[in-house]
């Protein structure tokens, strides 16, 4: 026995009888497979060259089934699109070099580390009126920043399952970035980015912005998760997608699902898809979730994120926006990368801002 | 001297125990400094029976050498401490194998060896030192309680010793800069930057990052890792894979959880058996996150009174070798982490700071 | 009929599986997406791929078709005048076409008159000033007056204080039903599509909410008033983004009596801006569940003897507030904030 390989046969044996399992088969290939003395994925280039012919003669499958199976072998699965893997030096350029979609609040930005990162899912959530669909509008705006001011240069998908999406209300917050922008473009003083900056801002209005953002109406959950099957496709067809929100997940689960177990099976199904999206498009996903009352043992009752503490765990970054003393905070109680830390933001005619210190109130 | 340093680390790879940097460390001088100061510390802690891996960690306090941190580090003074600490360890199992006299001593003292920390000074000490190679352990707790900070600071803790990381992430809470951050925070304040720069790049290299969103996808690369072992034994250069970080499991499992199907719960069996055989077959420690789902009557008992359980629950309960439970401290900045089962110890306390995670009586 | 109700076999996906889904108990759309994906492997026997080709195709047949925000800003710039002017001008013209607006005030506030003075606005004819569309008034309290409207609509319309034969037709624009509870209304609703079709209804106003949900639902029934409440909010608004109509709903406040009440109840609070903090303990009724459906929640507070309007949740007008008085000819607004 070899001693560097450290080989237990009863392992051995045991991994092989499931191998099987771990292809993504239909149970009755499978048991045709298992009855016709497959084992494994060895057994299909040992037994059947790999050939899906001999395969389907020797195991009684039909040629469709074989090729599916032998393919299945393959390539794992939806792991057939797996980019493979990425050294963590590559992971670190990255993470330096991509740009981020900002929310235009500097403080806001600066405890989400620059902004709203791509390849995870950043969660809002927070009483009515706390300004979460303003925050999502501002970020579908703000994705459309050229890449001369440092911006993602992208178009953006709002999934509205409220109806609060307000054209108005986006043209309002597109007019204050292009004004925004213009008068960066003025003051700058480097004039190669000058002139970069003057080429980005050509053809650059409020109207083509809101041509940028892509709205799906979803009135009920059904249409939600379907929604969320064909998005990979729709990005697909419209590469400049770089920012999908959806506004919100918890207003169909919340009402639409008496059954909790599935509707956490569902969530995390969602939650999956939404992630692969992130991962394989490279584009920034925003949730919005509504809070619910929770009454503790000791002390008042907490305002806690809803869905439940299984859905608690899908989210990569976690920003819970509350009232203060009459100003509005955010909070980020979740983040791989950075400290739990709050940022003070205020909503203007123009979109979400800082606050200004000087002036009590900015509204 | 030099030759019987050679024919000794020759004789140890014949035995089995792949060393890839003795040649280099033996060349470089080292080793024989190494062998040769260590000689008597080996034979006294032989003697007494003390665990190789509190060995490791205590050298350096015995012998009192200057910018050795905890976890084994030589960086302080810039002398590639991780070659150093490679030839330590040769030079113990060389040791050992000199004085061993049947089979069961061999295990004993081989086994004795493959403890690496994590990084967390409390977590090391709940673990006995770190994590065992072929040991696979999970870690469950609620949302932002430090499961993926202690992921990440073990993967940069292995990777920085020299050690490959396969780093499976379901959720998009890799963060190479968090890495960098923990990797600065294993080596001390005066440490010489350019070294610290070079160790960083050989760190961020040897973690490869993949992206998996369905339970075959991670069966599939599980199988291509159990594969790759063979590759190992013809590559001597090629550093050993030490570590594989699934963050998280629960997510890709949870899924598969319907109350309807059995074939669920097989795939969840197979994708146990896989890991445990990966985890032997290629002597890599195996860490995997687990979440916490809100819980009926079977709540989680422990010190805060949450009624949560971990998502994946009664049936998994014997796949890892051990459990680590993590909870938040309420009104507190403290997280607090326990041994599920097994020996009962004290919890310990932790927090995560901006380079490192430290533990209550930290220095 | 509602695209998760679809059966599955009517659609462009592969029948040979539609049929053994079907054999399993999964006819509709529904029942398909609404689970977890190895269970479709299970149920109809096909590898993983098939399975996902399968829901790919399903989805594709429901998914709402995506509209650029731009040309929603071309078809949805229009407003319903409420009649309070100062308020009118704060909301940017009126109540949004569209979404859901929301009065919340004590008893003796004045939200009746504030329903009122917005039906007169509505349904009055464009040559006197309105809207010319038609109204439907849905009366849970039974506090319509049709005299007091006409009362307030010739406080409004200066043309209508002589015009009697105006003022009637006026009234007759404003259909009263009288629906027992939530789901009675929902089901009302539906079957109304056609006469808001042909009455070209432009506002529905629900006097009130709370009523109807409380007659239904008592205190112990929490959850599902809940989510009966969440399925009405949905109904209304598809209704009012496919005909272009307002909808302005009118609901109560409670009081919340410290932390007590907070355990007995899940989701008695969390109004905010409505006494949220105040000693008094006022808040929404209904819950939050209501709140985060409502698009637009405007306040009438009485403290002492000074009333006063406030915009509490809006998403494009500042939270102002400005004082008011109910006259003879409705909800006046004193001065300018």
């Amino acid at each position: 026995m070899d001693p560097s390989s450290h080989r237990n046969p009863e392992t051995e044996w045991f991994q092989d009888s499931h191998a099987l399992v771990s292809l993504p088969l239909a149970p009755s290939v499978r048991s045709k497979l298992q009855i016709a003395g497959f084992r494994s994925t060895r057994d299909f280039i040992r037994i059947a060259k790999n050939s899906a012919s001999v395969l389907a003669r020797e195991s009684g499958l039909t040629l469709e089934e074989a090729n599916d199976a032998l393919k299945a072998a393959r390539h794992g699965g939806e792991g057939a699109a797996l980019k493979g893997a990425r050294s963590a030096a590559e992971v670190l350029e990255d993470e330096r070099r991509r740009p981020r979609t900002v929310t235009c609040c500097e403080a806001l930005d600066d405890v989400l580390g620059g902004g709203i990162g791509s390849g995870e899912i950043t969660e809002f959530c927070g009483c009515p009126g706390v300004g979460k669909t303003q925050m999502c509008t501002q970020v579908c705006v703000s994705a459309s920043t050229p890449e001369a001011f440092g911006g993602t240069d992208g178009e953006a998908v709002y999934v509205d399952t409220e109806g609060s999406f307000m054209a108005e209300r986006a043209m309002d917050v597109a007019s204050a970035l292009v004004e925004h922008l213009r008068r960066m473009e003025a003051c700058e003083s480097d004039s190669e980015r000058r002139t970069e900056m003057k080429a980005a801002l050509e053809g650059y209005t409020a109207e083509k912005i809101l041509s940028g953002i892509h709205l799906f109406r979803c009135h009920e959950v059904t249409e939600l998760l379907a929604v969320l099957e064909t998005l990979g496709e729709f990005i697909a067809e419209h590469p400049r997608v770089r920012l999908v929100v959806i506004d919100s997940v918890a207003f169909h689960f919340r009402q639409d699902f008496q059954d909790m177990a599935l509707r956490t099976t569902i969530l995390s199904k969602m939650t999956n898809r939404l992630m692969s999206i992130a991962t394989s498009r490279d584009v920034a996903v925003v949730t919005v979730n509504q809070v619910t009352v929770k009454p503790q043992q000791d002390g008042p009752a907490r305002l806690v994120p809803a869905l439940g503490e299984s859905y608690a765990h899908a989210c990569t970054t976690r920003v819970i926006l509350s009232w203060e003393n009459d100003e509005r905070v955010a909070f980020v109680t979740k983040s791989p990368r950075l400290p739990q830390a709050k940022a003070k933001y205020t909503i203007t005619a123009g979109g979400i801002r800082d606050v200004r210190r000087r002036r009590p109130r900015d509204e | 001297m030099g030759a019987d340093a050679t024919v000794t680390a020759s004789t140890a790879r014949d035995d089995g125990v792949v060393d890839v940097s003795a040649n280099r460390a033996i060349a470089d001088g080292t080793a024989d400094d190494a062998r040769g100061r260590t000689r008597v510390e080996i034979e006294r802690a032989l003697r007494w029976g003390v665990d190789m891996g509190d060995f490791l960690c205590g050298c350096e306090k015995e012998t009192g050498k200057g910018g050795w941190d905890k976890g084994c580090w030589g960086g302080g003074r810039g002398d590639g401490g991780g070659a150093r600490r490679r030839a330590l360890r040769e030079a113990c199992v060389a040791e050992t194998l000199a004085n061993a006299v049947n089979g069961t001593s061999i295990e004993r003292g081989l086994s004795m060896l493959e403890i690496l920390p994590t990084g967390c000074d409390a977590i090391d000490g709940l673990l006995g030192g770190g994590l065992r190679q072929g040991e696979v352990i999970e870690i469950v707790g609620p949302s932002a309680s430090g499961k993926t900070q202690v992921c990440l600071s073990a993967a940069a803790s292995f990777a920085a010793l020299g050690h490959r990381v396969v780093y499976v992430d379901t959720g998009g809470g890799f963060s190479a800069t968090r890495i960098k951050q923990f990797h600065r925070g294993f080596l001390t304040e005066d440490a010489d930057e350019g070294e610290v720069a070079r160790n960083l790049r050989q760190t961020l290299d040897l973690i490869a990052v993949h992206r998996c969103h369905d339970v075959f996808s991670l069966l599939h690369l599980l199988s291509q890792l159990a594969e790759e072992a063979s590759e190992d034994d013809n590559n001597p250069d090629r550093a050993t894979m030490g570590l594989l970080v699934i963050d998280s499991l629960s997510s890709l499992l949870s899924p598969l959880l319907t109350k309807a199907h059995h074939q669920g719960y097989t795939i969840m069996a197979t994708v146990a058996a896989t890991l445990r055989g990966l985890a032997t077959t290629r002597k890599t420690a195996a860490l995997y996150t687990n979440h916490t789902v809100s819980a009926g009557q079977d709540a989680l008992a422990d010190d805060h009174g949450s009624n949560l359980k971990p998502a994946l629950g009664a049936r998994w309960t014997s796949v890892p070798h051990r459990r680590i439970r993590f909870a938040k401290i309420p009104g507190t900045v403290w997280f607090s982490a326990s041994v599920a089962y097994g020996v009962t110890t004290k919890p310990a306390r932790y927090r995560i700071g901006s380079n490192n995670i430290h533990g209550e009586t930290e220095r | 009929m509602s695209a998760a109700k679809l059966p599955l076999d009517r659609l462009r996906v592969d029948l040979d599986l539609a049929a053994k889904l079907e054999s399993r108990g999964c006819r509709t759309v529904e029942d398909a997406l609404h689970r977890a994906p190895l269970d479709v492997v299970e149920l109809a026997d096909c590898s993983h791929a098939r399975a996902r080709e399968f829901l790919l195709d399903v989805a594709r047949a429901v998914a709402p078709t995506p509209t650029t925000a731009r040309n929603v800003l071309e078809r949805t710039s229009l407003r319903l005048r409420t009649g309070v002017a100062t308020l009118d001008d704060a909301l940017g013209g009126g109540m949004r076409v569209g979404s859901l607006t929301e009065i919340v005030g004590k008893a003796g506030a004045g939200k009746t008159q504030l329903c009122l003075g917005a039906c007169a606005c509505a349904a009055a004819s464009a040559s006197d000033g309105g809207a010319d569309g038609g109204v439907i008034y849905i009366d849970a309290e039974r506090k319509f007056s049709g005299e007091r409207l006409i009362e307030i609509a010739r406080g409004k319309f200066a043309t209508l204080r002589a015009d009697e034969t105006a003022a009637r037709a006026l009234a007759r624009r404003v259909q009263v039903i009288t629906p027992m509870s939530l789901s009675d209304l929902v089901k009302r609703l539906d079957a109304l599509e056609e006469a808001i079709i042909d009455h070209k209804v432009r506002l529905v106003i629900i006097d009130s909410v709370a009523h109807l949900a409380r007659g239904e639902f008592g205190r112990e029934r929490v959850v599902q008033r809940q989510s009966a409440l969440g399925a009405a909010a949905a109904t209304l608004k598809r209704h009012a983004e496919k005909h272009g109509l307002a909808v302005l709903a009118v609901n109560q406040v409670t009081t919340r009596i410290g932390s007590a009440a907070r355990h007995a109840s899940d989701e008695t609070g969390a109004g905010e801006g409505v006494g949220a903090e105040e000693s008094s303990g006022i808040t929404a009724a209904l819950g939050t569940k209501w709140a985060h459906c409502v698009n637009t929640r405007i306040a009438l507070e009485v403290r002492d003897d000074r009333r006063s309007i406030k915009i509490v949740k809006s998403p494009i007008a500042p939270l102002t507030s400005f004082d008011y008085t109910i006259g003879a000819h409705g909800i006046e607004c004193a001065t300018k904030p």
